[in-house]
């Protein structure tokens, strides 16, 4: 019988808030403060994946001492607001911030609590901004209520263009990168950037995040915007991010999530070429990323190839697209003996991800139930979700799909370094 | 069952799964939507209590709501009551309004006990407590519980009912037998024992909870005179505490020839308030010479006199500016905190000398070991754990 380590919860709606997107959006823009008009509590949850994302930064040698971090103000929303309303609250807390932080701007991310109290938080932020004489700027979330993670990202970055953007002349050759992955010193945004180069092109601005108030300014003046997303629900949001400044200001937009795997890389640059009408750097650029990837394709292959491999899938399409795993099982020669659909999945979810592996690969399908003979003879076990198999070894999807080929080599040479485990040590290897 | 949305319940999912590695497999989320908001949250609940009465009839089950979710007022009692569940049901409101994980803790036991309420209290046995105030949701508290259970029992005390750390219904039920109380984290099982008191006339002791090798003896000792245990029976706990001071002794005597006294210019304790005000109290008195000592209370719960061995006591609610400001002026120092202050400590740049994890979260060391940091065998770890540190503090 196959089981999840974790229960796979079925996700009937969202599974996201829209408060820590919007704390995301700006967390590394220097002078912002953020405040959530929420409980303490919803403060706490942010402060604690920070500080998770903290010690990654610190132990994949990515930190950046004394980077900017823009200070997360709670306002402290209790019982007694759902009677007399939360409003006078806020006020108080931006007159807090104001003048304990003097913020170059502040952004105002609403909680469940504030949307059901129904706390007409715009206001407020217009008065505050009137008052003190800085921006205030509300999202039109509330938290899991009215979007999620994404949404609150997204509004967030379109109230910054709305307040601190003009129209400027373009600057050739540059490029905003718009979303987050990591931020500009991480692996994916660095990838990005080597790819971008092909082009000549330079990403001068990343947005909304990691940007001063100066390079929210200079967004206008990109000769291009790039959408960082990594799985359908985040491209959509940075899409529109990008159709925006678009139509405010004319600033054209690759239309294409982030590339993931080698025929989405190639994809991306093909359709980077066509749009700048470079088409000789994207042979250059696939020549290249094709070389870098044979490269290591030769040393995984040997030490992968002969192994048996199990997909145990518990995320919706939604939130995994499996193409770039198939193509990378097939680089690294294995044999897909089956692939097991996890429990949490609705009848719906199991569906539309039927339809999608019918697209990618002929390996049977299973049911949960279903899976445990062929999980049983599998030597290694790629996946979505940890199994309480723990002699067997297996990869750990990243959430986000890992970025052109520098992406998929990380995650091949994990699975290559799975592979040469000894069978009987099993464990997990997290592939990001 | 989390009565509430699906981020909150994975956030909760994930503080539990750390002590509690299988407790997914008891946990649910009713995730109610914009229409529950609105409506009423009955379609998603009686779905979930549909499927916990198929599929894994609890001895009892608790339903707590959320921020949201509790602002809306719907009758879950009620909903519980109509789904017709084959066990007691408990409801609290207990999100994020009413407060952090300390409210939310005592919430769920008063609403425990008004539901599931204990023996009357007829017969009592000598000789026994009860524990109040444990839980293993805080840092090392397994172990710590461990050796508490060890040292009462070497004294001659039996433990009946330790809720909130492992006990089950039948042990919360006979609990009223016990001639005591004894409240281990005042901030979550005060209330508690006072209603005990009040309800069922069990008597009870808080102190703070017995850190270092005098600090645990002081502690016994305390305990012997409230149920007036001869002496005699600490012979076997002395005899180890005895035994343990000369072996630190020393080890520790040696080290100091090469490399000096423990001593530090400042402390900062950081944790839930029996936590800190323990450790700082065994630090001040027993392991290191330090200068002036600041203690931050994570829940906020101020003691009602000062206390002769801090300087200074700050609520970690409500004053991050000050935390902040100690933190800075910590170098050369010694921290016993979170990864939270040792982050903002990084973040700045200010190198302390010795950083010991005391509470949650904690992100940057695994526990394997059964060590604590309570109780006799609790002074020995802090001691190797504080000394080695400092040495490798000092070839840094």
């Amino acid at each position: 019988m196959v089981i999840s380590k974790r229960p796979v919860v079925t996700i009937k709606g969202g599974c996201s808030c829209s408060m820590p997107g919007v704390w995301r959006a700006v967390a590394h823009n220097e002078g912002a403060v953020v405040i959530y008009h929420s409980p303490k509590a919803c403060g706490h949850v942010t402060r604690e994946m920070n500080l998770g994302g903290y010690y990654r930064s610190v132990a994949r040698r990515e930190f950046v001492p004394r980077q900017y971090m823009a200070p997360l103000v709670v306002s402290g929303l209790k019982e007694e607001h759902s009677i007399f309303g939360g409003a006078e609250q806020l006020r108080q807390c931006i007159g807090y911030v104001v003048t304990r932080y003097k913020p170059a701007y502040i952004v105002i991310a609403n909680s469940c609590v504030a949307g059901v109290i129904g706390d007409d938080v715009q206001a407020v932020a217009y008065e505050a901004g009137q008052e003190w004489k800085i921006p205030v700027m509300s999202v039109p979330c509330s938290g899991f209520l009215d979007g999620e993670y994404y949404a609150g990202f997204y509004h967030t970055g379109r109230a910054l263009a709305d307040r601190f953007m003009f129209p400027r002349p373009a600057m050739e050759n540059t490029v905003t990168l718009l979303g987050d992955r990591g931020g500009p010193g991480g692996p994916d945004v660095q990838e990005m950037k080597g790819l971008l180069q092909y082009f000549g092109l330079k990403a001068h601005c990343h947005f909304p995040g990691y940007a001063s108030l100066e390079e929210i300014q200079r967004v206008p003046a990109s000769a291009l915007c790039v959408p960082l997303g990594g799985r359908a629900e985040a491209f959509s949001w940075m899409r529109r991010l990008a159709s925006d400044l678009e139509e405010m200001f004319g600033v054209p937009f690759l239309d294409h999530d982030c590339p993931v795997g080698w025929q989405g890389t190639k994809t991306w640059l093909k359709n980077m070429g066509k749009l700048l009408g470079r088409k000789s750097q994207v042979l250059l650029a696939e020549k290249e990323q094709e070389q870098r990837l044979r490269q290591q394709v030769v040393k995984s292959r040997a030490k992968i190839r002969a192994a048996r491999v199990v997909l145990c899938i518990g995320r919706p399409l939604l939130h995994f697209q499996p193409d770039w795993v198939f193509e990378l099982l097939a680089y690294t020669g294995v044999s897909l003996d089956g692939i097991i659909l996890l429990r949490g999945l609705t009848g719906q979810q199991r569906d539309a991800m039927r339809r999608e592996l019918q697209n990618n690969t002929e390996a049977p399908v299973f049911d949960q139930r279903e899976g445990a003979a062929v999980l049983e003879t599998a030597d290694l076990v790629v996946t979505t979700h940890e199994l309480a198999e723990d002699t067997k070894r297996q990869l750990f999807l990243p959430v986000l799909s890992p970025v052109g080929v520098g992406g998929l080599v990380l995650v091949m040479q994990k699975l290559a370094r799975l592979a040469e485990r000894p069978a009987r040590r099993g464990g997990i290897i997290y592939g990001w | 069952m989390a009565n509430g949305p699906l981020w909150c319940y994975f956030y909760a999912l994930r503080y539990l799964e750390k002590p509690c590695p299988k407790v997914g497999a008891r946990f649910y989320c009713s995730q109610p939507d914009n229409n529950a908001v609105v409506y009423g949250t009955e379609e998603c609940l009686s779905g979930i209590l549909q499927s916990i009465r198929r599929n894994s009839r609890p001895p009892v089950l608790l339903i707590e709501n959320s921020c949201a979710i509790g602002l809306i007022g719907d009758d879950i009692a009620g909903i519980a009551g109509r789904a017709d569940m084959p066990c007691p049901v408990v409801c609290i409101d207990s999100g994020g309004l009413t407060g952090g994980f300390w409210e939310g803790y005592r919430a769920a036991a008063r609403a425990y006990l008004d539901v599931m309420p204990p023996q009357r209290r007829s017969e009592v046995q000598p000789r026994t407590v009860n524990l109040l105030g444990c839980t293993i949701g805080y840092y090392n508290a397994a172990n710590d519980i461990r050796e508490l259970k060890r040292i009462l029992a070497l004294a001659g005390y039996q433990i009946l009912a330790c809720p909130g750390a492992g006990s089950g219904i039948e042990e919360i039920t006979t609990m009223t037998r016990a001639e005591l109380n004894i409240v281990v984290h005042e901030e979550l099982g005060l209330e508690i024992a006072q209603y005990l008191q009040q309800e069922y006339g069990m008597p009870y002791l808080s102190l703070p909870p017995p850190y270092g090798i005098e600090g645990s003896l002081d502690w016994l000792k305390a305990l012997g005179q409230m149920v007036r245990m001869d002496d005699r029976s600490l012979q076997a706990v002395q005899r180890e505490a005895g035994d343990l001071e000369r072996q630190m002794r020393t080890a520790v005597l040696e080290m100091q020839q090469i490399w000096g006294e423990l001593c530090f210019p400042r402390t900062l304790v950081a944790a839930p308030s029996s936590v800190a005000l323990g450790m700082a109290r065994a630090v001040r008195s027993e392991w290191a010479d330090t200068g002036p000592l600041t203690v931050v209370l994570h829940d906020g719960r101020l003691p009602h006199q000062p206390l002769d061995y801090i300087d200074m006591i700050l609520d970690g609610q409500s004053d991050s500016q000050a935390v902040e400001r100690q933190l800075t002026g910590l170098a050369g120092g010694l921290l016993l905190a979170s990864c939270n202050e040792k982050a903002i400590l990084r973040q700045q740049a200010a190198p302390v000398a010795v950083c010991q994890n005391i509470a949650l979260p904690v992100c940057d060391e695994v526990i394997l070991s059964d060590r604590p940091f309570m109780g006799l065998r609790g002074a020995c770890h802090m001691t190797e754990r504080l000394w080695n540190q400092y040495i490798d503090f000092c070839q840094r």
